[in-house]
This record gives C-alpha cells, sequence and structure tokens, in this order.
C-alpha cells in the first residue's frame, strides 16, 4: 500500500530518511565546543548553534533526533525556541539546560512540553542518557505519525457513505441500527462495510473502531 | 430760705470732699467686686484649661513643695494635689532646674516599677518683679512619649530588617549571579575533561596514570560546582514568605518614611494609586526591597538635576498590579537588558547588584521588572506582581 505520494505524508518519509542528530544550542563557544567534542566520541553525530535563532533556521519537521538547548540565552531564550519549534510543526524533543535554581523557568520549560531538563554543569553518564532517550522517543513519535499518516491515507479513500458507516460502527451500532440511521437496508450496509473494511485493510471489526477514532482529523473526501 | 444759704463755706468744702471720698470708696468697693469676680473666671477657665491640656502640669514653689496643677500630673506623679520636691525627684531621676528654662526627655518611675519616658519642658519666673534675689517659682510641664517610643522603636527595629533582608538578598544574589558565571566555564571543564578521558580510553597508554588523573580533575570540577550550588542553597534557602496584602498601603508608608528621610529636599515624589487596586500575592519585604532600591536609585539619578521629580504610580493589568517608579534623570544610556546583568554599574561605588537582585526578587515572586524610558525624560521601572485572587478587590 505504498502512499507516498500523498501531499500530507510527503514530508513525514522525507524524514525517515534523515539521521538522528544532537541540535545543541548554546552561547558559550566553550561549551559547544566541549560539548560537541564529547557527544562525537560518545558516538552522537551532533551539529552546534551559537543562538536560538541560527537553531531554527536548520531545524525543520524533517530534522530528527533531539535539541539540547541552553535556557537562558540572549535574544530568543531556550522557551522561545521551544514554542517557535513547536508552531513550525518540529517535533523534536527538547532537552534544556537550566542554571541550579532556575525554579520557575525551569517549571515553565517543562509545562511547555520540554522533554527534560539538566543543570549545568552536566556529567556525561547523565547528559548521554537522556539525550538516548531523548532520541528513542523522537523516532518513537516518528514512527507513530508515519503510522497515523497512513490511516489518514487509507481514510482519505473512503466514500461519504463508507465513512457514514465507519461512524456508526465506531459508536457501537448493529447492521440493522446502521441502516435504519441511513435509511438503507441492512444488506447494503453490509456491503459497504466489507468495502470499507477492504480499503481500511481492517482484519477485525476492533481495527475498525480504532480507525474510527482517527475520523476527527481526516477531512472527509470532497 | 435754701440749705446752701445757711451752709457756711467752709461746709460745703466739707461736704465735697466727704462726697467724693465716698463716690471713691463705692468705685474701690465695685472695681474689688468686679475684680474678685474675673480672677473667679480665669481661675475656672485655667482650671479647665489645665484638665483640657495632654501634659501633666506642675508648679514647684520656691518652699519646695511641688503643686500639682491638673488631673494629669497627679496621675502621672500617683499623688494628688501637693508632694514634696525631693519626692519629684525621686520620681523623675536626673530632673534639675538650672537657668531660666530647659526642656529634656527623662523617664518617671511609677510605684509599680514600669517607666513612662517623658518629654519634660519647664520655665522659671518670679511671682513679683520686686523679688528678684529670691528662689524663682518654676512652672513645669511634662508629656508621656511612650506612643512615639513605641513608634520610634518599631520604624527602628523595621529598618534593621530590612536593611538585613536587604542584605541576604544582596549576598545571594552575589552567589546566585557566581554560580551562574562560573557554571558556565565549569560546564565546559567537565566536558572536556570527560572527552579527553574518553580519548585516553580509545587509545590506552602504558602510562595508566594519565585517565585516572582526568578522572580525578573532572571530579574536582564537579566538587566546586557543588560548593558553588550550596553557597547559592543558602543564601536562596529564605524564600519568599507571600501572602495576600494591599499595596497601596505598603507604597503610601513606604514613600513617607522616604520623604521624611531624604537629605535632597528639592526633590518631590508624587505617587497615585489607580482606583480599587486588587490585592497582590507577593512577599512584603521582598516588595519593599525592589521599591527601595528602585526609588534610591532615582534619587542618586536625580542629584545634579534641576526640578528633580519621581513618580510612582500603581496601574492594573489582568492579572498583574503594576508599579511604576518614574524619574526625570539622565536616564538609562545603554541597552535594557544589560542594567539587569549582575555587576553592571553606572556609579562608581556601586557592585552592580541591585537591579540584578531587585529582578531575580521580582521574579521569585512570579512577578517581573522591566526597564523602559520614562515621559518625564528619565528612566521609568516597572514591578509587576500577582494580583492576588480576581474577586477580592481593596476599596
Amino acid at each position: 500500500m505504498p502512499n507516498t505520494h500523498h501531499s500530507t505524508n510527503s514530508n513525514v518519509h522525507l524524514a525517515a530518511l534523515e539521521a538522528p542528530k544532537v541540535y545543541l544550542v548554546d552561547d558559550d563557544a566553550a561549551i559547544r565546543d566541549a560539548l560537541s567534542l564529547l557527544l562525537s566520541l560518545r558516538g552522537f553525530d551532533s551539529i552546534a548553534f551559537a543562538s536560538g535563532e541560527e537553531a531554527l533556521e536548520a531545524l525543520s519537521p524533517s530534522s530528527r533526533g533531539c535539541v539540547l538547548s541552553d535556557l537562558r540565552m540572549p535574544g530568543v531564550s531556550g522557551l522561545e525556541l521551544m514554542e517557535q519549534a513547536q508552531s513550525r510543526g518540529i517535533s523534536l524533543p527538547i532537552v534544556m539546560l537550566t542554571a541550579h535554581g532556575d525554579v520557575a523557568t525551569t517549571r515553565a520549560a517543562l509545562q511547555g512540553g520540554a522533554f527534560d531538563f539538566l543543570e549545568k554543569p552536566i556529567d556525561d553518564e547523565i547528559l548521554i542518557d537522556v539525550l538516548k532517550h531523548a532520541i528513542a522517543e523522537d523516532a518513537r513519535g516518528h514512527i507513530q505519525r508515519i503510522e497515523t499518516g497512513r490511516q489518514l491515507a487509507r481514510l482519505e479513500r473512503l466514500t461519504t457513505r463508507e465513512r457514514q458507516v465507519l461512524e456508526l460502527v465506531g459508536r457501537g451500532l448493529q447492521n440493522r441500527d446502521i441502516a435504519q440511521e441511513l435509511g438503507i437496508s441492512p444488506r447494503t450496509v453490509e456491503v459497504y462495510k466489507a468495502r470499507m473494511m477492504e480499503k481500511l485493510d481492517c482484519t477485525s471489526l476492533a481495527d475498525a473502531v480504532r480507525m474510527s477514532m482517527l475520523l476527527e482529523e481526516s477531512p472527509p473526501a470532497a | 430760705m435754701s440749705l446752701i444759704d445757711v451752709m457756711t463755706t467752709h461746709d460745703v468744702v466739707t461736704c465735697a470732699i466727704i462726697l467724693t471720698v465716698g463716690m471713691g470708696l463705692l468705685f474701690l468697693y465695685r472695681e474689688r467686686k468686679n475684680a474678685v469676680k474675673h480672677a473667679a473666671v480665669r481661675e475656672a477657665q485655667q482650671t479647665a484649661l489645665l484638665a483640657a491640656a495632654p501634659d501633666a502640669v506642675l508648679r514647684i514653689e520656691p518652699s519646695g513643695q511641688v503643686i500639682l496643677l491638673n488631673p494629669q500630673a497627679e496621675k502621672l506623679l500617683e499623688q494628688s494635689g501637693v508632694m514634696s520636691y525631693d519626692l519629684l525627684i525621686q520620681r523623675i531621676p536626673g530632673l534639675r532646674f538650672e537657668g531660666d528654662s530647659g526642656r529634656e526627655r527623662l523617664r518617671a518611675y511609677r510605684t509599680d516599677g514600669t517607666q513612662v519616658p517623658l518629654d519634660i519642658a519647664w520655665s522659671a519666673y518670679h511671682p513679683s518683679a520686686d523679688d528678684g534675689d529670691s528662689q524663682p517659682t518654676v512652672l513645669m510641664l511634662a508629656r508621656d512619649i511612650s506612643l512615639r517610643e513605641q513608634i520610634e522603636t518599631r520604624l527602628r527595629e523595621r529598618d534593621a530588617s530590612l536593611a538585613r533582608a536587604a542584605r541576604v538578598a544582596t549576598a545571594g544574589e552575589l552567589a546566585s549571579a557566581l554560580a551562574h558565571e562560573l557554571n558556565q566555564p565549569m560546564t565546559a571543564l567537565i566536558g572536556y575533561l570527560r572527552a579527553a578521558r574518553l580519548i585516553e580510553q580509545a587509545e590506552p597508554r602504558a602510562d595508566t596514570r594519565l585517565g585516572a588523573t582526568l578522572g580525578k580533575a573532572a571530579d574536582e570540577a564537579l566538587r566546586a560546582a557543588d560548593i558553588l550550588r550550596r553557597l547559592r542553597d543558602f543564601y536562596i534557602g529564605r524564600g519568599p514568605k507571600s501572602e495576600n496584602f494591599d499595596v497601596r498601603e505598603l507604597i503610601d508608608g513606604m514613600l513617607e518614611e522616604f520623604s521624611r528621610r531624604l537629605t535632597d529636599k528639592r526633590i518631590t515624589i508624587h505617587h497615585e494609586h489607580a482606583t480599587a487596586v486588587p490585592l497582590v500575592y507577593a512577599d512584603r519585604i521582598y516588595v519593599e526591597i525592589v521599591l527601595s532600591n528602585l526609588l534610591n536609585n532615582a534619587v542618586e539619578a536625580l542629584h545634579d538635576r534641576e526640578q528633580p521629580n519621581i513618580h510612582v504610580r500603581t496601574e492594573i493589568e489582568p492579572t498583574r498590579v503594576v508599579i511604576s517608579v518614574d524619574d526625570n534623570g539622565p536616564g538609562i544610556a545603554v541597552e535594557g537588558a544589560m542594567i539587569f546583568k549582575p555587576f553592571y554599574t553606572s556609579k562608581a561605588e556601586g557592585m552592580g547588584l541591585g537591579l540584578a537582585m531587585s529582578r531575580s526578587l521580582a521574579e521569585s515572586l512570579g512577578g517581573s521588572l522591566r526597564s523602559a524610558s520614562s515621559l518625564l525624560g528619565g528612566a521609568r521601572f516597572e514591578l509587576r506582581l500577582s494580583i492576588a485572587n480576581p474577586d477580592t478587590t481593596a476599596m
């Protein structure tokens, strides 16, 4: 079932080609240098930026891996970087580097969706551990998004009637009730249901119910 | 024949004299009666006046007798009417009447052992002008100043605790700034050392001490960072003690105090409040430290200005109360964020921690401190504080 031609999901698939990287953002040159060296020695592919602005220019929805960013920076702060990345559809987990005692900003960072935060100075074991988890989280989210994208693509192939049947199946209605609701015969419902299940590549009714939950995210066919 | 005809000239003269003397006597009698009456009125007035006076009033006669002239005096000295000079001195040690008049602060000791602080004024006089050589009479007034002393003590204590809190906050800011500034190179240092160890491990040398030494060096750097961390925690540990309060009262009280102490009396301080300012949720001491910092900065900026002005205002935003301090000094010469950096100062003797600390304090309260250009031509600072609860509005 290739669906890479589908416009809404093409970026998701291109993204699968990018290798995961650690996007390191810190205004302190020595920290960038030291951490880049350390990360490369620990087998990470990393790229460093001196400011949030620079990082935002390089990041795209297809970027994979995670962001390791200082919280306090002149210009775009770590928090602003996170907000702007999110609004641009960049789903990378962000690990914040904070100064000790920055309780208020740290809390704001976590509430804003930061993956984790590390207090400076950081020791390498903890850093490596958190980065590994962040990258794994990104991969997991990425695969899930691909899967969701596939399912949405399948949903888009349903006709209006098939969608209606799916929606009512999702609500737990029996064939007879569906027929009554739509003003058609139960036999016709059977036909629509079979076609719908086939298009959605569903082998059980449970699969179909699960798919129906995505209906809200999928616009009805024109 | 008329009476005149039968009287001799001598008789007439005698008669006239008698008449004149009689009338004179009558006149004198009436005068005397009036005088007595006036004296009585005057005395009544005097008694009423003495009773109404806030001070204890007493008269010390040349004989050494002390006459307590009003109930206040009787109450203060726990005697009625009259007492001896010796007892008076015993009750108010240090009391002396030298010269024509005097004023001093003394304490009265009451029979129950308590003390009453007194503001005493006295004046000596001679009851009659031709009596200049004799002992004078002394009129003395004593006012109970317990209340004033209490207020003064309270103000002194408040000042001391404010100064202490400000000192702690300054030290905290210093520790925090140091920790922050040193954390950066420390982070890089630890990163380099760990990297060096990894490089060493990739190609082990015959001398194994290098790897171990690099490990120890990194551990020491971590230990140094930990010391900074604890130093910072020690000072920041207190944390704000927030409560709901009316910030207008705090500002009014502070400005009254501040104006009273202002050495540069040319400076005028205006202040106005928005109507119905909601209560804020903050630590009073923190707010006072921040505001007194802003006010002191404004005063320093105004030292060579003509018509120096400071405006303090409260305004309301949906979730915040804004307290602004404006001055017509020279304004802020550098970019806004710069002045909040630790160790930045425009003053010859400043440490550059006042604004950094003020901002930290404001942020620890969930508020903010920002600078701007003032419409008055100088600097403007806006302190934002969280509103306690939108429902509770101080009327």
